[in-house]
């Protein structure tokens, strides 16, 4: 698990934001994806991917969250997200312009958008994390980033 | 399934034709440059090792329960991350992806050391997904207080004074998204978000202060980033330092302007009140000091 742990844990917690857990929880999602992955650890199949096993739970643990999130959405939306001392407002305002572009896609191609793009699987593990068919990844990602790129132009 | 263990990389899939045309179909999904630089600012954002090691902490001794035996060779690579993640544990972001997903040299499916002769036949189906009440964790640990106060912040200030980006990267293309670099250290080459962001925390930091420092920097942003994805945060700004230097009818008419572009922005109550302090203070629009 520690081994797990440290390989991944950065990455996780990366991941949790780009799929729109708040910031404020994060550090709370990424310990839950560790916990989960704790209990269920029997679960995990040797000769598998130890990553695409854990970035299933991660999103889970992110539905979780962004269900959570939703309800305050409102609230939410505008509130300033708490940085690190060291973190640069250039980071925070540059994570902020891709949250927002990428609040425009639904759930599910926002998943294979982040997990390809950022997290930079391959669409086979991007399918067998997502649990659905490759060609039906590939799709979610076009449609994905044709929608980002209109909204994107709608933004300029 | 249990051939995918074997050829991860492989799998062409017939797709409706379009995109596919090698092992790896990244060509088809080549970002438009725009975007881009938006995956390139999130693929740097990794989550900072002092909050890491603060989750690790409270995670304590579940870290040390084994995994199910796996034939992971990744435990020497994980290590050598580790390491890493400790000597730069100052605060400093990690721009590197775990574990370089699709290097051949790596294959995220260690080759199956098969001690699991043959896991498929008694498991057809994929592991995870097995719905199980997710989320009592968070109630099932003690959480401590945060330990943040660990990242000692002077340690931190030295690495946030880096000098600040200077150009702006002119040619994406070279990232091969077919091949994602294992460790994208991306000090020295901000993306071109960042390169917008730092124009604009200039502008901010400079709005209240000196506005007119502040337009140069927005006026800055306009040439090298006419249509950058923070434009809405910029004219935003230019309002503001527009309407802080007394310049009323531009402010108002970039105000105005604004709240017509910007239909959603999270800046329009703002907007919309320093639009109506402009009107209050200057009674029939007469006697502005332009300029």
């Amino acid at each position: 698990m520690g081994t797990l742990f440290r390989a991944h844990a950065a990455y996780v917690g990366r991941c949790l934001r780009y799929l729109g857990v708040h910031e404020a929880s994060l550090d709370d999602a990424c310990q839950d994806v560790f916990l989960v992955a704790h209990r269920r650890r029997r679960d995990f199949r040797p000769g598998t991917s130890s990553r695409a096993w854990l970035y299933a739970i991660t999103l889970r643990v992110a539905r979780t969250y962004g269900r959570k999130a939703r309800r305050r959405q409102e609230v939410m939306a505008e509130i300033p997200r708490p940085q690190e001392a060291d973190e640069s407002m250039a980071r925070v305002d540059a994570r902020e312009a891709a949250l927002r572009l990428l609040s425009v896609l639904s759930e599910e191609r926002r998943v294979v958008f982040v997990l390809y793009h950022v997290e930079q699987m391959s669409m086979r593990e991007v399918s067998e994390v997502v649990g659905c068919p490759l060609q039906t990844a590939y799709s979610r990602l076009r449609a994905a980033q044709k929608q980002l790129t209109e909204a994107r132009e709608e933004m300029a | 399934m249990t051939d995918e263990l074997h050829e991860p990389e492989d799998l062409v899939v017939a797709d409706d034709g379009v995109e596919k045309s090698g092992p790896e179909s990244g060509q088809a999904f080549v970002l438009p440059p725009a975007l881009q630089g938006m995956a390139e600012a999130m693929r740097a954002d990794v989550v900072p090792s002092p909050r890491i090691e603060a989750i690790g902490e409270r995670l304590g001794a579940r870290l040390e329960a084994p995994m199910a035996q796996a034939g992971w060779g990744l435990g020497a690579l994980s290590g050598l991350l580790a390491i890493g993640l400790g000597a730069v544990a100052i605060g400093f972001y990690v721009f590197s992806t775990p574990e370089a997903p699709s290097s051949p040299a790596t294959p995220p499916q260690a080759p199956v050391s098969a001690p699991t002769a043959s896991p498929s036949s008694q498991e057809p189906d994929p592991p995870p997904p097995q719905p199980e009440p997710l989320l009592e964790p968070s109630s099932d640990i003690q959480v401590e207080p945060r330990a943040r106060s660990r990242a000692p912040a002077s340690a931190a200030r030295t690495t946030s004074r880096r000098p600040p980006p200077t150009g702006i990267r002119p040619n994406r293309e070279e990232r091969a998204p077919s091949a994602p670099a294992a460790t994208v250290t991306n000090q020295g080459a901000p993306s071109q978000l960042m390169e917008e962001a730092r124009l604009l925390r200039n502008a901010r930091q400079a709005v209240q202060g000196s506005p007119r420092d502040a337009l140069a920097s927005l006026a800055e942003h306009t040439q090298h980033f006419p249509q950058g994805l923070l434009v809405e945060e910029r004219e935003f700004l230019r309002v503001v330092a527009l309407a802080r230097l007394g310049r009323r009818s531009q402010a108002r008419r970039v105000g105005e302007a604004f709240l017509q572009r910007f239909a959603r922005s999270g800046h329009r109550a703002e907007v919309t009140r320093l639009l109506r302090e402009l009107a209050e203070s200057s009674p029939g629009g007469a006697g502005e000091q332009e300029k």
